[in-house]
Formats: C-alpha cells, structure tokens, sequence
C-alpha cells in the first residue's frame, strides 16, 4: 500500500539490517503524511513534512476535513470587543507540541453595515493585519487572509478589498526544539504569545480611527514524548 | 477501521494505516537527499533541534533534506484501492464501504515499532 501510493522511504537501503526494538526491519516504511479526501475519494489536501517528528495537529487535520474552522473547547483564547467590532484569537489545539504544526485562527466578527479593508490598497487606507510577535521556542508562519469582497465606494471613485461578517486570519505556528527539547531543564508549562492586530472599521459614508489592538495568550506546552 | 455509518455526510471513516513492509514496487530514481547525507551523519541532533539516542544516519531517523520528496497523489486524485483489516480483523475495502463519505487517511511512524 505505501509503495503504491507512492511515498516508500527511499533513503533505507532494501538490505538493511538494522532493526527496531521489536525486531521490525525499516525498510517499507512511508514518508508519513496525511490525505484528506472528499466525498468522491478524490484527494482534497494532504500534509506532509519533511521529518518524521513533525506532524499536522488534529486541530488542523480536522478542520481541514470538515471545511470549517472549529474553535475546540478548552483551547486557549483571548479576545477584544466594542460596538464596532469583535475579535477573538484562538488556536486549533488545546496546547502547543514539539513539532506539531498547529494554527493560530484570529476571528473577526463585523456587524452588518460595516466592514474592514484588505490588501492591496491605495495611500490612506488602512489594511487589516494580524502579525504575532517573535517568541522563542515557536516557528511562525505568514498570516493567510482569507479571499475578499469587492465594494465599491462612488463617491471616491473606486472599488476596494473589504471584509464584512465573519473572518479568519490562519497564522501557522509550531512550538520547535529551541525550548521544547531533553536537554533543556527549564523547559515552561506555556509559553506567553504576543499578537498585534490592526483594522479600521468603516461604513459607507464614514470611518472610525485605525485601531492598534495588542492581545496576549499563555499557551500550554505539551510534554515531551518519546 | 470501523465500517462506516452509510447515513453519516461527515467524515465516515478515518483510516489509520500503519507501516506495511514487505515486497514493494521499484520506486522511482532515488533523487531524495537524506539529512544525514548534508550534515554529519554521526550527529545525534538533527537540523530541527531534535536530539535523540541514535544518530541521524540511522535508518530510523532518516528523512529528507529537502521538501523535494514524493508524497503520492496530486491534489484532485484517488488513492490506491486497498482492502485491509480493521482492529476487529474484520476486512474493510475502503472505497466500496466509505459510502461517499469524506476520510481522512493518515500513513504515521509507528509509536511501537
């Protein structure tokens, strides 16, 4: 089955002698990863990494399979509100492992009649941004913004990228060996994640000031396992 | 694996595949580079900052440099057919019992290997 999918370890020589703890040869074993497949068994994405010790967490996995951003229970969170808008940060999982790829979802909750820009703009406009502050012991990825609508404002002559309703800004993060490792005896229980968001809410004739919002999380750290 | 339920419109089925040796087709050329072939095969720490008992030229711990490595069907394609054994060994062909329902399938290192 794994050869015919097409991912056999082709780095174990065939003759190897080296065994496992349990007597089992290594040669046969996959390049691991996951697909997920869609109604028809088509596949629909798949993850896979280049090491064996990183894995897609079953945050990511699921929501990737079920096609919504679920907000698990006990996943840590932290959020902001007013009348303009709400927003709430949470991650996939209820805790960070080492080399487990989780995601970082920031959710913007915009009340009808209102709504935030997105890039590309002209001068003067002020883009929504969700930027998470450089931490050690965690791989950060670039924010993915989610697809746009297109209004377009007369009065200025032009038509701009906006959000309205419900967004989701995924911020990929892994928690990596530069904390999260044996040979560290200060390893923490969590880690304090910092996140910088930065909106302007409008409506169609005016605009609240830019708001610079900055959240904090604790995020737990999950054991080590070997 | 569980049969899946035919009413479910969600996931129906998760197969869970561990590792399978035995007689495998000729893969293609081997131009995968192994980590331990660009750093010191005998370092016990790998480019990630993962240190373990053996060292990275263990067949055990060899994975790819870089992420120019297969990783099987495209975006879009099936899956081999397979009909394998649940943990009740009772046999489960993964298309015709899936019944349209979405899966996931996960190929993993063996915690117990």
């Amino acid at each position: 089955m794994i050869a015919a999918t097409g991912i056999l370890n082709t780095l174990i020589e065939e003759d190897s002698q080296v065994v496992s703890p349990a007597g089992k040869k290594f040669y046969g074993i996959p390049f691991p990863g996951v697909y997920v497949l869609d109604e028809g068994g088509l596949v629909a994405e798949k993850f896979f990494n280049r090491s064996y010790t990183t894995r897609d967490s079953a945050g990511i996995l699921l929501n990737s399979a079920l096609g919504e951003v679920l907000k698990p229970e006990g996943t840590p969170e932290t959020g902001f509100g007013n009348e303009q808008i709400e927003f709430s940060a949470f991650l996939a999982d209820p805790q960070l492992m080492l080399e487990y790829n989780s995601m970082l979802y920031v959710r913007f909750t915009v009340p009808e009649g209102l709504h935030i820009y997105a890039d590309p703009l002209p001068d003067g406009f002020i883009a929504t941004t969700v930027e998470v502050n450089p931490t050690e012991g965690l791989t950060i990825g670039e924010p993915r913004y989610p697809p746009t609508e297109v209004m377009a404002f007369p009065a200025l002559d032009v038509e701009l990228p906006v959000y309205g309703g419900n967004v989701d800004v995924a911020i990929p993060i892994t928690a990596n060996a530069d904390i999260l490792n044996w040979t560290n005896p200060d390893k923490p229980d969590s880690i304090e994640l910092g996140i910088d968001v930065r909106y302007q809410v409008c409506s169609d004739v005016f605009c609240y000031l830019p708001k610079l919002e900055h959240l904090t999380m604790s995020v737990p750290l999950g054991e080590l396992i070997r | 694996m569980a049969k899946p339920n035919s009413l479910s419109g969600l996931i129906g089925l998760t197969a869970v595949l561990g590792l399978f040796a035995g007689a495998a087709l000729a893969a293609e050329a081997d131009s995968v580079v192994g980590v331990h072939e660009v750093m010191d095969p005998n370092s016990r720490t790998d480019d990630l900052g993962v240190t373990a008992p053996v060292p990275i030229s263990h067949p055990g711990r060899r994975y790819p440099a870089f992420d120019d490595f297969p990783t099987g069907p495209e975006l879009g394609e099936p899956l081999p057919e397979f009909t394998l054994q649940n943990q009740y060994g009772e046999s489960v062909d993964f298309t015709g019992d899936r019944n349209d329902s979405r899966a996931v399938v996960v190929f993993y290192r063996s915690v117990v290997w």
